[in-house]
């Protein structure tokens, strides 16, 4: 029960428990659960506290929460907010069941409140984090809608494993026949040489150009939908992740028309062998069109996923002449994101921003880099 | 309800479905001060983890006979009590004959 735990502020004599706790979900190697989380909340740029919330059994830290910081803009002319995303949910099995998770999300909201009044947000909740927390109030903004692209050996290696898993001689011989290899950019980076046939002069880069991305970023301008504040910082920190390694497609030279950002996991509690369409832009379509062929020729991925939620017609257009499939909507709603107010206000602003009603999901415009999957 | 999301929907008394929903709880070890009954408060008291929706969100769907968007429900209200389940699926059966 709830009265067995005492919930608290993370300190930084914590650092070496969460990252141990932090094995069952970030990574199986406490050096790299510390880097993550020296990343993610020590040098956050939006947030010099770190917003991250532990329940503890008899003096040992047995779960937690963590609420990072990131910047929201909305509106025209634009109005920014500072957003805090729930992420990081863990709760050592021995301590599942026991209302944990409402007690630190009480706790949690209760102490972002003390201090103001705002959104915040679950960008990649898996069902049980979503279950747990519509219970507490928060409301789905909309489906994230992922499509993917499987490749042809992949699809058949599924197929075949589909039809024999029942046979168990073929069964011990499938587990020898991985579905498909963690991917490390190796045939990208191959393909993607200065001398290698280009698409509308699309190009290669391991580094983000964070000033040419901003830039870009800031010329396309806004037609005032929600969205993350997408400038040199915040380029610049989000692909310093250490759970992922990126690569960078850029269309034009001198001055950016597009690019399209390529994310892989290297931690081993995620699939390593998806690779994930983080961001894309492009001055018109035919920009993006070639940034994604060129992914795709130069990849030639397992699995490339992209969101669809929020994205245009023509944009989705694109995905589908490239092979992506039509995408469809889940029956169970997920994945979703979430919203809640949070704060002493009674006022029924309180599920708007800038104007826009949260729960509507033509207010936002979504990508899978805002979350920790991009 | 798209085809393909309809599952076979078990017919069963609503005493039947309490005791056993009792029972499943039961078994998912969850930790209540007294006995786990019909009106012990689930959600409000915190005692309904994450965990627990999840699988009392397949044991609907199996009861109702189809898959279920939790987003479209206020599980604090409905689902606050095993009686409130019960009552949920009984709205919903309704509402599919």
């Amino acid at each position: 029960m709830s009265a067995d735990y005492e919930v608290f502020k993370y300190r930084p004599e914590h650092k070496a428990r969460v990252a141990e706790l932090q094995c069952d979900l970030w990574s199986s190697d406490p050096a790299l659960n510390t880097a993550i989380l020296e990343w993610k909340y020590e040098r956050n740029p939006y947030l010099r506290a770190i917003p991250i919330y532990l329940a503890a059994s008899r003096g040992q830290v047995v779960a937690m929460r963590g609420f990072y910081g990131s910047s929201w803009e909305g509106g025209l002319p634009r109005q920014e907010a500072l957003v805090y995303c729930a992420d990081d949910l863990v709760i050592a099995a021995e301590h599942r069941n026991r209302g944990l998770f409402t007690l630190m999300m009480k706790a949690a909201l209760d102490d972002l409140g003390a201090s103001g009044t705002g959104i915040a947000l679950t960008l990649s909740g898996g069902l049980p984090t979503v279950l747990g927390s519509l219970t507490m109030g928060w409301k789905s903004i909309g489906q994230t809608r992922p499509v993917r692209l499987v490749s042809k050996r992949t699809r058949q290696i599924r197929r075949l494993r589909g039809y024999a898993g029942e046979v168990p001689v073929i069964r011990r011989t499938l587990k020898w026949l991985p579905e498909s290899q963690p991917e490390r950019f190796v045939r990208l980076d191959t393909a993607a040489t200065p001398t290698a046939p280009s698409r509308g002069g699309v190009w290669l880069a391991r580094e983000p150009q964070t000033m040419a991305m901003a830039d870009l970023v800031e010329r396309l301008g806004t037609d005032g939908r929600i969205r993350h504040v997408r400038d040199q910082k915040y380029f610049t920190w989000r692909f310093a992740n250490p759970m992922n390694e990126y690569r960078f497609l850029y269309a034009g030279r001198e001055s950016l028309t597009g690019y399209l950002v390529l994310r892989r996991s290297v931690s081993d509690r995620f699939d390593m062998s998806a690779v994930h369409v983080s961001d894309w832009e492009g001055v018109n379509q035919e920009v993006k069109k070639d940034l994604l062929r060129a992914a795709i020729e130069w990849g030639r991925f397992s699995e490339l996923m992209a969101w669809t939620t929020t994205m245009s017609r023509d944009t989705i257009r694109v995905l589908r002449e490239a092979g992506f499939p039509e995408p469809i909507p889940s029956p169970r709603g997920i994945p979703c994101v979430l919203v809640k107010p949070y704060g002493a206000t009674t006022s029924a602003r309180i599920w708007t921003m800038a104007g826009k009603p949260l729960l509507d999901p033509s207010s936002w415009d979504l990508r899978m880099l805002y979350s920790m999957q991009g | 309800m798209r085809q393909g999301d309809e599952l076979s929907a078990p017919s069963q008394s609503r005493q039947g479905l309490r005791d056993e929903l009792l029972a499943l709880m039961r078994s998912w070890d969850i930790k209540v001060d007294g006995t786990l009954t019909a009106d012990t408060p689930l959600i409000d008291s915190g005692l309904f983890d994450s965990l627990a929706l999840f699988n009392l969100v397949l044991w609907v769907e199996r009861q109702t006979g189809a898959t279920l968007d939790p987003t479209t429900v206020d599980l604090a209200a409905e689902w606050n009590t095993v009686s409130g389940v019960l009552d949920f699926i009984d709205r919903r059966r309704g509402r599919a004959r």
